[in-house]
């Protein structure tokens, strides 16, 4: 039976791996009218350099939330989150500009192409902002949507193209400026079966060329990607689960291994 | 930077019709506010350099009464330094010129002795026939004022009507005159022969009498030459002069008026525009909310997607400012060239391809628009990447609308007396708060400038309803002896005025007069004068309809009424006292009434005759004018046709509404163009405003509807329902607009006609005429929703939704 008594927070520092990103004392408060929200109390964590890190939790948990906080596109109640050592909530407005433009990449769990562009545009535009050369990034821009196998549609409005392949738009968006880290959320919560595993295998075939990855999910099946599992549970960190490199043959086996970390009989 | 001109030109792209909307508001206003401008400097630059091209007189001399000696005057004048001095010109005053066998109503002539040319000061310009030192013995040059208005050319001959006879003249030359060509003007001079002015005009009575023109090098410095000239004559000077602001004013009255009512509507419009500019871009930023922070989360800072906007409506303002500008260029021309055409040459730059105040106003407004931009789109400064893509507005105003707001509104909507139709226009009337009010803001300025164009222009075509409020008589018909020889005054009462027809009737004359103003501080020691003409009646002010402003008509010895600049002047008031010399002799008069007259820019005075009769008795004699009455029933055109057979070579016989039309018919000209434009660009700023808004409205409202048609409304009905909402919203300004149009606007055209004599303009309230330009904005307004609303008419339901 699932458990779901509040467990103390576990940090486990693992030493063989650089620190990208750390928490302390992270807390959120949303409010809306008069009254107040905390959606995020009190999170300590860290994620590693090349680790493709998947934060879990059931809807309304606050896994959106922390991942705005992580990546520097929302701002903080109290706390602190530093990238690579640098507390970015203590950035100034350019320093936070110059930091999502050139470090980060940001998929949105609504996808959100700008409707205006092309999806060759929205892929390119975060190139034009970080100042690069416009037909490098071009290029650039395109060969991503190739590779996200969506080249022909280039040069469609978003709303021209499927869901599926507004999502693989984004990605190729978020990854044209090589970020440290892009920060995925729920990439298949909308999609079909099929269409969520192209994704997913896309986002493995990244991590194995070493791009670190930070992906909210509540599909287990997503999960299993994961090198590491973060379970949030009413805006706290319930519980960390290291698996370790994925291959296509543990499906199963991590699929149960995630159950039963959720259902609070590993701990 | 690739990126933030990659942002503002998808933006240009993509929003054609906001943008579209925001160009033609910026073009129209730039427009309007050039024209003016151009047609201000365009008039002011004309004259003065057609002033400094003739050398024009800044003041004229007339020595009509033999108080100074008109040589001893001359001479002086001469032996200054720093003032050009034309020379002492012999003239007489005729008042009857016809032309091809028709009598030219209404001018006052001043036939010239022609001095050798070129002329030192006022030098004529040659527009038609050679030019030469003086006129050819049998030929006259002729003022282009009276030639076009009559379309007199070179060879064509002219007679002029004397007390001796007919002179019958060649025309040689038409000629710019400059300080007697102003539109509006009646006076003009007619450059004569010495052997004919010798052998015609020192035949008729009286003595001649003489002009001078000064040209100042310095013309502020005149007040200076004056003290010394008065001093020189041991008295103040007591015959008239003339001076620049007289002189030139008639050039610039009608252009004035027009451009100071541009600049006002301009300057409205301009706010229009920005209103309009904060609305489109609030609306846009906050219909891109969303996208905005996305581009803020990869990375684009604040300024740069502020610097997007900016660019953008700065792009939007150059590309429509150009237009605006060249189309002012053409329109500020024609309304110049109408108004200036007896100064032109032919050859001098009246359509100067391009007006440089007009390039400065343009620059002037997009630098305008450039910072309105900047302002408004500052809000762009305050997306929160996360809070935008979460809820597609900032976090504060989320919070302020999930708390229950705008239930007056939602109770309004509910009465279920209204029709469903009604209900649902009014429904996006209410919720579009800012865009409804931008709707009555519009139609009210729209029905407010419709009402006083049509006001304005139908009180100056039909003025003969309230001549007497322009400072003229309102009598239904004038008489003037042409030929005293052949009737006298006598014989005219025996034969004409006794007529069983003629209801009553007043003899009138002129004369000049030097008033001294009474310095302030009483410390005076020497004393400023100003000179005034004076109409002087022999009989009753209030049968022959002079009116007032306030107090009544001179009717005995003692008394006088004054126009409303020397009263102003001299600060004086009804039931004051002042002196005056009349010529020669002083007066202290009682003023009984102050009236506003256009005619000499109220420097003027009415008296008695018997107020120069206590001095010279024999003034009657010099009266040649009567103004009568008829009858009720009598019809004026045919008594006047009547008498011109019997009497045309001794008199000459108008109607009051003739000779008003000779003025005002140049008026109308001058002025309907620039009004039907300005009320015209209202009417389609009015309905591009408001068929932008609907779009923008309809464009944010598309589920909406797609919601009713799925539940079955047609496009008809929905479309019906939106434009019943403008209608309604619209109607609002609308009425406004009326009494602002009537009461708001008028008081502007006082204040730029007091300096010309009218404190208060007289309007003519026509209610069809007014009533008939109310519906105009509303049908405007209507049209424009019903334009906008097309495309809700094709979408099908799944379209509209999914949007
Ligand atoms: N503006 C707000 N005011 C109050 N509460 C809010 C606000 N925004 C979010 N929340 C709450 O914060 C909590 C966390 O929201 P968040 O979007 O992070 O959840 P999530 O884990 O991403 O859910 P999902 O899986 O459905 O995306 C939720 O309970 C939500 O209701
Ligand atoms: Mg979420």
């Amino acid at each position: 039976m699932i458990d779901f008594r509040r467990r103390p927070c576990v940090i486990t520092h693992n030493p063989r791996k650089e620190v990208l990103i750390k928490t302390v004392d992270l807390c959120k408060v949303y409010s809306s009218g008069h009254e107040q929200f905390l959606a995020a109390k009190s999170i300590n964590l860290e994620v590693y350099q090349g680790d493709f890190t998947v934060i879990m939790g059931s809807s309304g948990s606050g896994k959106s939330t922390l991942l705005y906080l992580l990546s520097g596109l929302d701002g903080i109640t109290s706390g602190e989150v530093m990238f690579k050592g640098e507390r970015i909530d203590a950035y100034t407005e350019k320093e936070l500009t110059d930091f999502r433009s050139n470090k980060i990449g940001y998929v949105y769990q609504s996808i959100n192409l700008v409707p205006d562009f092309t999806l060759l545009e929205n892929v390119a535009f975060p190139g034009y902002v970080a100042g690069r050369s416009k037909s490098e990034v071009n290029e650039q821009a395109l060969s991503l949507l190739h590779q996200m196998g969506i080249g022909a549609q280039a040069g469609r409005l978003p709303s021209q193209v499927s869901g599926g392949q507004q999502q693989r738009a984004a990605i190729a968006r978020a990854l044209i400026n090589s970020p440290e880290v892009i920060f995925v959320d729920e990439p298949t919560g909308a999609l079909s079966q099929e269409q969520g595993a192209v994704i997913l295998d896309l986002l493995t075939e990244m991590n194995q060329n070493n791009q670190s990855i930070v992906m909210v999910t509540h599909d287990i099946q997503a999960a299993c990607r994961a090198d590491r599992l973060s379970v949030v549970k009413d805006g706290t960190i319930d519980g960390i689960l290291e698996l370790g490199k994925y291959a296509p043959d543990q499906l199963k086996a991590r699929e149960n291994q995630i159950f039963m970390f959720m259902s609070g009989e590993e701990r | 930077m690739y990126e933030v001109w990659k942002l503002c030109w998808t933006n240009l792209k993509h929003k054609k019709v906001q943008n579209s909307f925001i160009a033609i508001i910026i073009m129209l206003a730039a427009l309007l506010l050039s024209t003016a401008v151009s047609v201000l400097n365009n008039t002011n630059r004309m004259y003065e350099s057609m002033h400094d091209q003739s050398r024009g007189a800044h003041q004229i001399l007339q020595l009509e009464n033999g108080i100074h000696d008109p040589v001893q005057v001359h001479t002086w004048w001469e032996e200054q330094s720093g003032v050009t001095v034309s020379d002492l010109m012999r003239y007489r005053y005729l008042s009857s010129m016809s032309h091809a066998g028709e009598e030219i109503l209404n001018v006052d002539l001043f036939m010239m002795d022609a001095p050798e040319g070129p002329f030192p000061v006022d030098r004529l310009q040659f527009v038609e026939g050679e030019e030469q030192s003086t006129p050819e013995a049998g030929t006259a040059w002729i003022p282009t004022s009276l030639a076009y208005s009559n379309d007199i050319h070179v060879g064509d001959s002219v007679e002029f009507k004397t007390d001796e006879g007919v002179i019958r003249l060649k025309v040689a030359a038409v000629v710019v005159d400059i300080s007697y060509c102003s539109p509006f003007a009646t006076s003009g001079r007619i450059w004569l022969n010495h052997e004919d002015y010798t052998k015609h005009m020192t035949l008729l009575p009286g003595e001649d009498k003489y002009m001078t023109g000064l040209r100042f090098e310095d013309y502020s410095q005149q007040r200076a030459y004056w003290e010394r000239f008065e001093q020189y004559l041991g008295t103040p000077y007591l015959e008239s002069v003339k001076d620049f602001e007289s002189l030139s004013s008639y050039y610039m009255i009608a252009n004035q008026v027009i451009s100071f009512v541009m600049i006002f509507l301009a300057v409205v419009m301009i706010c229009v525009a920005l209103y309009t500019l904060g609305f489109t871009i609030a609306d846009a930023i906050l219909s891109n909310y969303r996208t905005i922070g996305i581009i803020k989360s990869v990375g684009l800072s604040s300024r740069k997607v502020i610097m997007a906007y900016v660019a953008q409506y700065t792009f939007l303002a150059l590309v429509s400012v150009i237009p605006g500008m060249l189309v002012s260029n053409i329109l500020s021309g024609t309304i110049v060239a109408g108004s200036m055409a007896y100064l032109n040459t032919g050859s001098s730059g009246m359509n100067d391809l391009l007006s440089v105040a007009g390039v400065w106003t343009s620059v002037g407004v997009v630098a305008v628009i450039f910072l309105s931009a900047l302002l408004f789109a500052n809000k762009a400064r305050h997306v929160e990447p996360a809070q935008a893509v979460r809820y597609g507005m900032s976090e504060k105003e989320y919070s302020h609308q999930s708390g229950g707001t705008g239930t007056w509104k939602r109770k309004l909507l509910q009465l279920d007396t209204l029709p469903t139709s009604m209900i649902i226009g009014l429904r996006s009337v209410t919720k579009n708060i800012r865009g409804s009010l931008l709707i009555v803001l519009i139609s009210t300025l729209s029905t407010a400038v419709l009402v006083f164009g049509f006001l304005f222009v139908y009180s100056i075509a039909s003025i003969h309803g309230t001549i007497a409020k322009w400072g003229y008589d309102s009598a239904d018909l004038s008489i003037r002896i042409d030929n005293p020889a052949k009737m006298t005054f006598a014989q005219l009462q025996e034969e004409v005025l006794s007529d069983p027809r003629v209801k009553n009737y007043s003899r009138y004359g002129d004369a000049n007069a030097v008033v001294p103003i009474p310095m302030k501080d009483g410390a005076a020691v020497k004393q400023d004068t100003m000179g005034i003409l004076l109409t002087v009646a022999d009989g009753n002010y209030d049968q022959i309809g002079y009116e007032n402003v306030d107090g009544r008509n001179p009717v005995s010895a003692n008394e006088i009424s004054v126009g409303v600049n020397v009263a102003r002047t001299l600060g004086i008031q009804a039931g004051d006292t002042m002196d005056i010399y009349i010529e020669g002799v002083k007066h202290t008069l009682t003023v009984t009434g102050i009236y506003q007259a256009i005619a000499n820019m109220s420097n003027t005075g009415r008296i008695t005759a018997d107020v120069i009769k206590t001095s010279n008795p024999d003034y009657g004699s010099a009266m040649n004018t009567t103004f009568m009455n008829l009858n009720e029933g009598t019809s004026t055109d045919s008594f006047v046709k009547e008498l011109q057979e019997r009497y045309g070579s001794v008199l000459g016989i108008a109607s009051q509404a003739s000779l008003v039309d000779e003025v005002f018919s140049q008026a109308v000209k001058i002025i309907v163009l620039p009004v039907s434009v300005m009320a015209l660009l209202f009417i389609v700023i009015t309905f591009v405003i408001i068929y932008s808004i609907c779009r923008i409205n309809m464009k944010k409202e598309s589920r909406t509807y797609g919601i009713y048609k799925s539940i079955g409304m047609t496009s008809r009905q929905i479309r019906l329902s939106e434009t019943t909402g403008i209608l309604v919203v619209s109607g609002i300004g609308a009425l406004v607009g009326i009494p602002l149009g009537l009461l708001g606007l008028p008081p502007l055209l006082n204040v730029i006609l007091s300096d010309y004599g009218i404190v208060k303009v007289p309007l003519i309230m026509n209610g069809g005429g007014i009533a008939s330009m109310i519906p105009l904005s509303v049908i405007a307004a209507g049209l424009g929703c019903w334009a906008a609303s097309k495309s809700i008419q094709s979408a099908s339901p799944r379209v509209l939704v999914v949007d």
